[in-house]
C-alpha cells in the first residue's frame, strides 16, 4: 500500500489501540475455535485455554474502556442523527463512518455480553484462586447465562465475517493499513473524511 | 422455528434435571449454519450492490 503524499502521514490509530484491536481479534478467534470445536466433535482439554483467553480478553476490554473514557474522544464514536443524514447525503464523516461506528458498537455489545456471561461461568471452573461451584446460580439462571454465551458465539461469527469482508474491500484498505501501521495519508483523509470533524469536533455542515 | 423441509429447528437446547424438570441448557447449535448463512448473505448482497453501482458509474 503506497504512501503517495511524500511521506506525510495522519495518525488514525495509536500503537496501543492497534495492539488492543489485534489482541481482541486473536482472543475472540481463540475463544470461538476452542468453544465451538467441541460442538464440531473435537475432544481435547479446551476449557483451560478458553477461560484463560477469556480473562485476557476481559483485561483488554477493561483497559480499552478506561483509555476510551479518559484518553480518547468519545464523541468520535457517538452515533447521532447527523451520522444518518450525512450517510444518506453522501457527505464525508468525521474520523469514523456510520458503518464503522455501528460495527464497533455491535461487536462491543456482543463482546461485553460474552465477557460478563463468561465471568459468571468461571464459577463452574476450577482455577488457582477458587474451586468450582456449580450451585453459584440457580439452574434457570445458568440456562440464561449459557444461552446468552452461545448467542454471543453465533453473533460473533456473523459480525466477524462482515467485518473481515469490509476490511478487505479495495476502497477500504486504507483502514486496514491504518489498523496495522497506524496512519492514513493526507490525500486519503481529504478524500474520505471531513478533516474539521476528525478529532470529534462538531464542525459546520456543508 | 420451522425449517424449509417442514422439520422444526430448535432455538435453545433443553434438558431434564434430576427432579424431572425441564431446564435451559444453552443455545441450539442448529443455529450455527444460520449464523454463517446470515454473514454470507450480507456479504453477497453488498458485493452485488457494489458491482451494480460500479457498473452504473461506468
Amino acid at each position: 500500500m503506497a504512501n503517495d503524499d511524500s511521506g506525510q502521514r495522519v495518525l488514525r490509530h495509536a500503537a496501543v489501540d492497534r495492539l488492543f484491536h489485534w489482541l481482541t481479534a486473536l482472543a475472540v478467534l481463540t475463544l470461538l475455535v476452542t468453544g465451538l470445536s467441541t460442538v464440531l466433535g473435537l475432544k481435547y482439554s479446551w476449557v483451560p485455554i478458553h477461560w484463560i483467553t477469556g480473562v485476557v480478553l476481559t483485561l483488554a476490554v477493561l483497559l480499552h474502556l478506561v483509555r476510551a473514557t479518559f484518553w480518547q474522544k468519545l464523541r468520535c464514536m457517538w452515533v447521532g442523527v447527523r451520522d444518518f443524514r450525512d450517510t444518506l447525503a453522501q457527505r464525508p464523516p468525521g474520523k469514523y463512518s456510520l458503518a464503522q461506528k455501528l460495527m464497533h458498537h455491535a461487536l462491543s455489545l456482543v463482546i461485553v455480553t460474552g465477557v460478563v456471561t463468561g465471568l459468571c461461568m468461571l464459577a463452574k471452573v476450577d482455577t488457582p484462586w477458587w474451586k468450582r461451584n456449580p450451585y453459584f446460580f440457580s439452574a434457570d439462571t445458568w440456562g440464561i447465562i449459557y444461552v446468552l454465551h452461545g448467542l454471543v458465539a453465533l453473533l460473533s461469527i456473523t459480525l466477524i465475517m462482515i467485518h473481515v469482508y469490509f476490511s478487505l474491500l479495495p476502497e477500504k484498505r486504507l483502514y486496514l493499513r491504518a489498523m496495522w501501521r497506524g496512519w492514513i495519508t493526507p490525500a486519503e483523509l481529504a478524500a474520505n473524511h471531513d478533516p474539521k470533524r476528525w478529532q470529534g469536533q462538531r464542525g459546520k455542515r456543508a | 422455528m420451522l425449517e424449509p423441509g417442514g422439520q422444526h429447528m430448535e432455538l435453545v437446547r433443553v434438558t431434564t434435571d434430576a427432579w424431572g424438570q425441564q431446564v435451559l441448557e444453552g443455545i441450539s447449535w442448529d443455529l450455527l449454519p444460520v449464523a454463517v448463512a446470515i454473514g454470507a448473505f450480507v456479504i453477497f448482497a453488498h458485493a452485488i450492490w457494489r458491482f451494480t453501482r460500479k457498473g452504473r458509474k461506468g
